[in-house]
């Protein structure tokens, strides 16, 4: 009775279907057109209006197939029929499956053949971000349809919902601002490799409510239960992503691919040595502050560029020792804890330090001289700067590995197939970088370098580290989108004029662009104690800290790195 | 020989929050009776109604039909039962000629061309959407849905409601027959028109069912009495709490006896009352028998 059902609600609703899958294929044909180099703001509003019409439409779509046999109340006539509940629900999702999942599908498998992505690729991206669509849009808006009885009820209940979620969460923030001192949405975990197990909880958690919902209502009509678990699994997904630092590395620790190749991987407090201000922080990339990041870059370090805008945030230059760095791996700093506790065993204060890369530094025995940044609040400084503290600093680490792609040629607007997706190149309208576009059908890789390099004299200009890193499992990584794109500028010249860059615009002709992705091998942990530290014996000056905790991007020539 | 019971309640509470909608509600209603289930507004019946057919589910106790507990119909048992209610939320963007193809196939003793003949009784427009109908014309499609598989049960909660008479007249004398040998649980302020139908009545008040028997039994020991007696009447203080309504006007005094005995009533009325001059005890019609019971009920004279 399943396809009964259905065709009962398709003679009712096909024209929304039919309006639904114009919407698909319309979007799909603008977004093809948008050129990658360029991208037409007009187009972009089209799109964005087009994007929130088909979501009204799906929206209207799937609440009145649900509410065409509503659940909630007790006067519907298809209570009294000999209607079985479990072929109702199936008439639903076939409905919602074929209606609304169905246009997505086309349209997506429509625009990566026309990409040029070919089928297997294809269909397997445009398979996974249907399965992202129906887990955070059409299976909860099926959940709202089937807790209400009309499209009124269930819009107003949604937003009578969002509204009184919206207020825990600011009361909690508000409860919690005197152990946090921030009103901040954000979560420990954002713009981290790790994200995705907040995410990937609180996806679980959403599927968890809605299947919950749908089987409460369909198979019990328990409308009371199912609010009851619609308005509190909310309020777990809500809290989900605010998953602490430490469980989530802990979850992180088991998917490391590798874990005995960090074994040899050791930090020490190198006194010795003067910190740097020139390094601080980052070994791996130089500073090149006027380029475009990649946006999860964007905000790598961003608690610490809030305070450090302010001007008087004292900072502290710590010179480091890494040792035991695998040959040919990329050491990353996940997260530094930060705790300070003064001799009477208090603490004095806690907080992050910066996050940086380490590239194999080549040297006979994998050591490398990094500075850590650490931001200390003012108020703090002037009460326990000159005291004698225990420091304590916690690591989070990654070690990366490399894996080299063909190389491109420099300059081809016509796209060519890698690892990375079609990636076409142009040179920029200022003539002062490569702009080089890739676009994949799945995710693009999530970290990324680049080098322009002569293909006779292998002469290279400085590699550009591209990486907002995403450690997701393979299986888990899917998204709304079934294409995913990256933008990355290879500078031709440097900004500062003190380096001389080997290839100009002049020389891309006999060019090519090498590419590397970054796999995480290891994930781990490192803890750094220093018993007597006394923090303005190790204070940087304002002048000093401007060129480290900015910098990004640009990987220096090999072997330079080194202060 | 013990007749079988189709429907079945026992001792069932549903509670909406503080309100007690039935209190320890019990019911029988046997298999093949016409059963006129009666009571003031807000007595219940529509509660008990829904709560049988798993519309609503009971808070304490258990209610049955066809021997199935009503918490697990199955589209099985379901098939079997007939269900109209002025309440009834019918598909308002359906035609009615779509709804009745949508239903068909759930039936499996869908009769085609019984649902023609009734449809064409009711004179109903198949092109146009329901939402589009009076509701009268909506109680009528749900008659149309309600029939044509013949089921054993019907269940009725005021189907006349917004029913021209002619078409009631119909309903009753017609078209029931039509829907062959069915048990029927009928719930109606429309007392006259169920009269002649109903075998049995159950009488609710507050949730509990208060008087539940036979038609036939009931008629025979409800009676309105009227006595004229030898001298000007008064209402007794030591009145038998089986005789409601009293009234005492002129040398008349009449009310309704409720265990009427033709034997012993003359000697019963005479040693409380004294010298009568004569005794007319009538039966009393559906009507009267309920505005009795319900002023009854209301007053605290019956529970």
């Amino acid at each position: 009775m399943v396809w009964h059902i259905f065709r009962k609600d398709w003679k009712l609703l096909w024209p929304l279907g039919i309006a639904s899958l114009a919407g698909q294929l319309l979007l799909a044909a603008l977004r093809q057109h948008a050129d990658p180099f360029a991208p037409d703001e007009g187009l972009q509003a089209i799109c964005a209006l087009v994007t929130l019409g088909l979501v009204i439409a799906m929206v209207l779509l799937i609440v009145l197939a649900v509410q065409q046999d509503a659940i909630p109340g007790v006067d519907q006539d298809w209570l009294v029929r000999p209607i079985r509940r479990r072929d109702l629900l199936l008439s639903k999702l076939l409905l919602v499956a074929l209606l609304i999942h169905g246009p997505i599908l086309a349209a997506n498998l429509l625009r990566g053949f026309a990409a040029g992505f070919p089928f297997g690729p294809n269909l397997g991206a445009a398979l996974l971000s249907n399965c992202a669509c129906a887990l955070v849009f059409s299976l909860p808006v099926m959940a709202i349809a089937a807790l209400t009885r009309s499209l009124t009820e269930a819009i107003l209940g949604t937003l009578a919902a969002f509204f009184s979620l919206l207020l825990v969460r600011l009361l909690v923030l508000a409860l919690l601002y005197p152990f946090t001192h921030t009103f901040d949405f954000d979560h420990v975990t954002d713009d981290t490799g790790v994200a995705w197990i907040g995410q990937t909880l609180s996806q679980l958690v959403l599927l968890l409510i809605t299947a919950g919902v749908l089987a409460l209502q369909y198979f019990r009509r328990d409308t009371r239960r199912a609010r009851l678990l619609f308005v509190g699994g909310f309020l777990v997904f809500m809290f989900t992503p605010d998953l602490p630092w430490r469980p989530a590395f802990a979850i992180q620790q088991w998917f490391s691919a590798n874990s005995g190749t960090a074994r040899s991987v050791t930090v020490a407090f190198d006194p010795a040595r003067h910190a740097d201000p020139a390094h601080a922080d980052l070994q791996l990339l130089t500073e090149d502050a006027g380029e475009q990041k990649h946006k999860k870059d964007e905000t790598k370090n961003k608690h610490k560029k809030k305070s450090a805008d302010s001007d008087d945030v004292p900072t502290i230059l710590l010179p480091l020792r890494f040792s035991g760095l695998p040959a040919g791996l990329v050491l990353h700093v996940d997260y530094t804890a930060l705790r300070l506790v003064d001799a009477a065993g208090n603490t004095v204060y806690r907080g992050t330090g910066h996050v940086f890369d380490l590239p194999y530094p080549g040297n006979a025995d994998g050591s490398a001289l990094p500075n850590q940044t650490l931001e200390i609040p003012a108020e703090v400084m002037r009460q326990a700067g000159d005291q004698a503290l225990r420091l304590e600093l916690e690591y989070s680490l990654t070690l990366l590995r490399p894996h080299a792609l063909p190389p491109l040629p420099a300059l081809s607007r016509e796209p060519h197939q890698s690892e990375a997706g079609y990636c076409a190149s142009r040179i920029d309208d200022g003539g002062a970088a490569l702009e080089v576009s890739c676009r994949a059908a799945g995710n693009v890789p999530p970290c990324i370098s680049m080098v322009l390099e002569q293909a006779a004299g292998a002469r290279r200009n400085p590699e550009k580290f591209d990486c907002g890193l995403d450690y997701t499992p393979a299986p888990l990584q899917f998204s709304v989108d079934p294409f995913e794109h990256s933008d990355t500028e290879l500078p031709l010249h440097d900004p500062s004029g003190a380096v001389h860059y080997p290839i100009d615009k002049t020389q891309l002709r006999d060019a090519q662009i090498l590419i590397s992705v970054y796999q995480p091998e290891a994930h781990f942990t490192r803890q750094l104690i220093i018993p007597q530290f006394r923090l303005r014996d190790w204070q940087a000056t304002a002048h000093s800290t401007d060129g480290g905790s900015d910098a990004a991007d640009a990987m220096p020539p090999a072997g330079t790195s080194q202060p | 020989m013990t007749t079988a019971t189709v429907v079945q309640a026992d001792k069932v509470w549903k509670s909406f929050g503080r309100l007690d909608a039935l209190q320890g509600l019990s019911l029988a209603v046997p298999e093949g009776s016409a059963y006129a289930l009666i009571g003031a507004n807000g007595a219940g019946k529509t509660t008990t109604i829904k709560l049988l057919m798993n519309m609503l589910e009971p808070t304490r106790g258990a209610a049955s039909v066809m021997g199935v507990d009503t918490r697990r119909l199955s589209p099985e048992v379901l098939a079997q039962i007939g269900y109209v209610s002025e309440n009834q939320a019918l598909p308002r963007r359906l035609g009615v000629g779509d709804y009745l193809d949508y239903l068909r196939p759930f039936y499996p003793g869908w009769d085609r061309a019984l649902e023609i003949s009734i449809c064409k009784r009711l004179q109903l427009p198949l092109k146009r959407r329901i939402g589009e109908l009076s509701h009268g014309m909506r109680i009528k499609v749900a008659l149309a849905c309600a029939l044509p598989y013949r089921p054993k049960l019907l269940i009725l909660d005021e189907p006349f409601s917004g029913l021209d008479p002619l078409v009631r007249e119909e309903f009753m004398e017609g078209l029931l027959l039509e829907a062959g040998d069915v048990t029927m649980l009928i719930s109606s302020h429309e007392l006259g028109e169920i009269e002649s139908l109903s075998t049995h009545v159950g009488f609710i008040d507050a949730g509990r069912m208060l008087i539940e028997e036979s038609m036939s039994d009931l008629g025979a020991r409800l009676r309105e009495v009227r006595v004229t007696l030898e001298h000007p009447a008064a209402v007794p203080a030591n009145l038998p709490k089986e005789w409601l309504q009293p009234r005492a006007f002129g040398n008349v005094f009449s009310f309704v006896d409720t265990r009427y005995s033709e034997s012993d009533l003359g000697e019963r009325i005479r040693t409380l009352l004294g010298p009568v001059r004569h005794i007319d005890a009538e039966p009393m019609p559906l009507r009267a028998v309920f505005t009795t019971l319900a002023r009854a009920a209301r007053d605290g004279a019956i529970q």
